[in-house]
């Protein structure tokens, strides 16, 4: 698995990026041509990269993800904030999420939690996925978001899925499912973790 | 010291979680909703045996999945469930379910270490599920 330091990304329709030497990550409702939302992985410099709808000009990103998640995700803080000391119930992030059969969204928050859920239940996955926290928590954001499917389970939480596209320049893909775990009744998120999946020898579509 | 045993409920209220079947929405590549059917909590596995181990009886429990020809056998063991083994606690924070705390969090740890994973990726025969040691104890609650 390639090692990643992420900055950020581009919306679905925005303009092609700058031909900029880099990994790029797309999460895709469900297919190659269904990108809805993409983030750009740069190795190093400056990137240009939004969550504006298409025609917005792409703002430069050249700092954490946290920033460039600010507009549209407003409550993911910079760092999660969960080490020794910090209470189960701080709030690391709030994302905005589908609502299960019906229009609108809902809000999920993952909490720092315990061994058993939010935050501290979670991390060890980050490491399994790329790009670090900020990856992470965008690929969280943008599952619940526009899954591409939900699950309602016998033990109280939603399974919610979504492909996600690891973009190479060097000409090829990975496609990851990344699943996200919230508490049905009160959208506590519990896990999240992703699966990489097959390679595919082509551009990013 | 004796080993740790788990509450005799585990057994029945996991096997009903894992056996369970709901309705699941899948939304297409515009985000409108394409389809709903039923989706059985275990995926493509399926469950073989679930049950106390024969030999050490309460103090493991013994959950085997078949996927794809692949058999895999997950171990539980009540010494790394201390707070939960009884079964008989419900953590409204985390467990908005009608099953007590530790069925509820086996299964969300039997989903994460092995139903989520395509049974050729998983290297190993057998899989401890358990609470990796590092997060077990936040310091602060």
């Amino acid at each position: 698995m390639p090692n990643v330091n992420v900055t950020y990304g581009e919306m679905q329709a925005a303009p092609r990026q700058p031909q900029v030497p880099v990994i790029r990550l797309r999460a895709a409702i469900a297919g190659a041509a269904a990108v809805i939302v993409a983030l750009s992985c740069v190795l190093s410099g400056t990137a240009m990269a939004s969550t504006a709808p298409a025609g917005v000009r792409p703002m430069p990103v050249t700092t954490g993800a946290s920033a460039w998640y600010v507009s549209s995700v407003p409550a993911i803080a910079a760092a999660p904030g969960c080490g020794k000391g910090a209470n189960v119930r701080k709030v690391v992030a709030t994302y905005k999420a589908r609502k299960y059969k019906a229009g609108g969204y809902r809000t999920d928050t993952l909490y720092c939690g315990n061994s058993s859920y939010g935050y501290r239940h979670l991390e060890p996955h980050i490491g399994q996925y790329f790009g670090g926290w900020a990856s992470f928590s965008f690929a969280m954001a943008q599952t619940l978001k526009a899954p591409a499917a939900i699950v309602p389970q016998a033990n109280g939480n939603y399974m919610e899925s979504a492909p996600i596209y690891q973009c190479f320049y060097e000409g090829y893909y990975i496609i990851w499912t990344f699943f996200v775990i919230p508490q049905i009744s009160s959208g506590t998120i519990v896990t999240a973790y992703g699966r990489e999946g097959k390679r595919v020898n082509e551009s990013c579509p | 010291m004796g080993r740790m045993e788990f509450g005799p409920s585990v057994v029945p209220e996991l096997r009903e979680i894992l056996l369970s079947t709901s309705e699941g929405a899948f939304y297409g590549p515009d985000g409108g909703l394409t389809e709903v059917r039923e989706v059985p909590f275990l995926g493509e596995w399926q469950l073989s045996r679930l049950g106390f181990d024969p030999d050490l009886g309460r103090s493991r429990l013994v959950c085997v999945l078949t996927g794809a020809g692949k058999t895999v056998t997950a171990t539980i063991d009540a010494d790394d469930f201390p707070d939960l083994r009884g079964n008989t606690s419900t953590s409204p924070e985390w467990n908005g379910s009608a099953y007590h705390d530790l069925a509820v969090l086996l299964s969300t740890l039997i989903q994460e270490q092995v139903l989520t994973w395509d049974p050729a990726d998983i290297r190993s025969d057998e899989v401890r599920i358990c609470l990796p040691a590092d997060r077990a104890k936040p310091e602060a609650r």
